[in-house]
């Protein structure tokens, strides 16, 4: 399979839900090996471009083109914690859409559900309570079920929310050497300064894409400017330095008093 | 030994114990997912909404697992366009299941010589069924059993992570309306054993005491329909040696189970008394 056939492929999406246009004319494309942060206030139409890369609603207008199986890794917050379920059940999950629900999961599916806890560094833990994983853990055992299910595309909500530092460091370690080994990953985020940090590529979402390249290219304030509608702290992912407080209400950006650090995230909303 | 035979050797017993155990087998088994997913409310609104179908079909002399189940699809079909709209859903199964309950006392009372009273519909009465009860009960049982054992991975999916899992090709809707179906059924079932007040406990104790002993989905259900038969059938032994009420002896002997479930599981009192124990020492300057 060549580079281009491997390539996620989002043309002129349009998605509507009455006469609220969630997104329009949403067009961007990811190489293989990519890590993508897809950025964007509360109502950008985030979510919805993850149901229609998913295949869960049919766009009005464009299409979308994925190179293979592309799976869903919702928080590890999202997902229920008092059931009697363990790590390794929840990766086995991940098997689920490779065979018919009345037929009965094969040894190769449960050996694909250990190998993916292996990747990830939580066999250890495959026997472990979910609900008795920190947060960190049981976000990557979220992305186990999605590797588990052998997708070329893993699509993250929000992965870093709510895991401590030494979880975020281990799971963004995790999501690169995924990326390095071929995958495509694209995750959602809040935090500007992070995203900027890790990924390779951002894409900025207010209902249409105002912006997609690398983040020396676009992160600017103008692109900050046009993105949110309200105030913004944040530091130049390059080198650390702050670049201000974007105010739309203004438009104008002025020096934050207290220069944002990485410690400090440029948390919109 | 002569008295663990003695119950079974009376037909109406042996039948209204049979019927105690199969309905105890549909309960334990789709309560362990009424527990896991929160969906005790769905289940109690249930059980009262098949009331009013109940009594019409006493009234004009059709099997009554006919009028309940006739109901609790009228039930269920109102709920969902209830909750469609601006209601919540628990508001919409409060409407319902007191609408019914209205509707069944009303209509008790405007009708003279059905034979029954309320008391019989909430309370049920094991040894006044027939050999239909005992049909229904035994399909019932075996089509939950197989649904649970064939549809196991979207339902254990879709509870785990009911957004997510429509990734994995798992309509969850459809998992979910498929698993009120079977409660339905069940309350149907259980209607003439136990009574529609008494339903509840044992869609819900037997498995909330799984939960407790158990760190296994697969194990929960289990252990779950096997309380659910132990309750039933103790609850037999209880009400014909102590003279008491069959729907009530059941749910006794299931609450029975899960407070000796808390008090010897490492996740009932244990856990708790070394939870205390655990913070006093922590709070030691």
């Amino acid at each position: 399979m060549s580079q281009d056939e491997n390539r996620v492929g989002v043309r002129d999406v349009t998605v509507r839900f009455g006469a609220n246009v969630a997104l329009q004319e949403v067009t961007f494309a990811l190489p293989q090996g990519c890590l993508a942060a897809l950025v964007g206030p509360n109502g950008a139409g985030k979510s919805t471009l993850f149901r229609a890369m998913l295949g869960l609603i049919t766009p009005e207008a464009g299409n979308v083109e994925m190179p293979g199986r592309v799976a869903y890794v919702p928080q590890g917050d999202h997902v229920r914690r008092d059931l009697p379920l363990t790590a390794r059940d929840v990766a086995l999950m991940g098997r689920f859409g490779h065979t018919p629900w009345w037929r009965p999961l094969r040894r190769g599916d449960r050996l694909a559900a250990d190998r993916a806890l292996d990747a990830i560094g939580m066999a250890a833990h495959a026997k472990c309570q979910v609900g008795d994983l920190s947060g960190g853990q049981r976000q990557r055992v979220m992305i186990a079920r999605a590797l588990a299910e052998e997708a070329q595309v893993l699509l993250l909500d929000e992965p870093l929310t709510g895991v401590d530092t030494t979880s975020e460091t281990d799971i963004i370690a995790l999501l690169q050497r995924l990326r390095d080994e071929g995958a495509t990953l694209v995750m959602s985020t809040h935090d500007l300064n992070q995203a900027a940090r890790i990924a390779d590529r951002l894409l900025f979402l207010n209902r249409r894409l105002v912006a997609d390249g690398a983040p020396a290219d676009v992160f600017t304030p103008e692109t900050l400017r046009a993105t949110y509608s309200s105030e913004v702290f944040v530091v130049d992912p390059r080198d650390g330095t702050p670049l201000g407080v974007f105010d739309d209400a203004s438009h104008h950006h002025h020096d934050h008093a207290h220069g944002p650090t990485a410690d400090h995230p440029a948390h919109h909303e | 030994m002569s008295w663990v035979a003695e119950p079974w050797q009376v037909g109406l017993v042996a039948r209204g114990g049979l019927i105690l155990a199969l309905v105890g087998l549909a309960c334990g088994t789709i309560g362990a997912f009424v527990v896991m997913r929160g969906l005790s409310y769905a289940g109690e609104s249930l059980s009262h909404a098949v009331l009013p179908g109940a009594v019409v079909a006493v009234m004009i002399g059709t099997p009554i697992a006919v009028g309940a189940a006739a109901a609790a699809l009228v039930a269920a079909v109102a709920v969902g366009v209830l909750a469609r709209g601006r209601t919540a859903d628990d508001t919409a199964l409060g409407i319902v299941f007191v609408g019914a309950l209205g509707l069944a006392v009303v209509l008790l009372s405007q009708v003279d010589g059905v034979g029954r009273n309320l008391e019989s519909f909430l309370f049920g009465n094991a040894f006044a069924t027939t050999n239909n009860d005992l049909t229904v009960a035994a399909s019932v049982a075996a089509a939950v059993v197989m649904f649970v054992a064939v549809a196991w991975r979207p339902l254990m999916a879709s509870t785990f992570d009911p957004e997510g899992v429509r990734a994995l090709g798992i309509n969850s809707g459809a998992v979910g309306t498929a698993l009120l179906v079977a409660i339905a059924l069940v309350v149907v079932a259980a209607l003439q054993a136990v009574g529609s007040l008494l339903t509840l406990a044992l869609l819900v104790t037997p498995a909330a005491t799984a939960r407790l002993v158990t760190v296994r989905a697969s194990h929960m259900v289990f252990v779950s329909a096997a309380l659910g038969v132990s309750a039933g059938v103790g609850g037999l032994y209880l009400s014909y040696f102590a003279g008491l009420p069959a729907g009530g002896s059941v749910v006794l002997v299931a609450t029975g189970f899960l407070l000796a479930a808390l008090a010897l599981s490492r996740r009932g009192l244990r856990a708790y008394v070394a939870g205390v124990a655990t913070r006093q020492a922590a709070q030691v300057p």
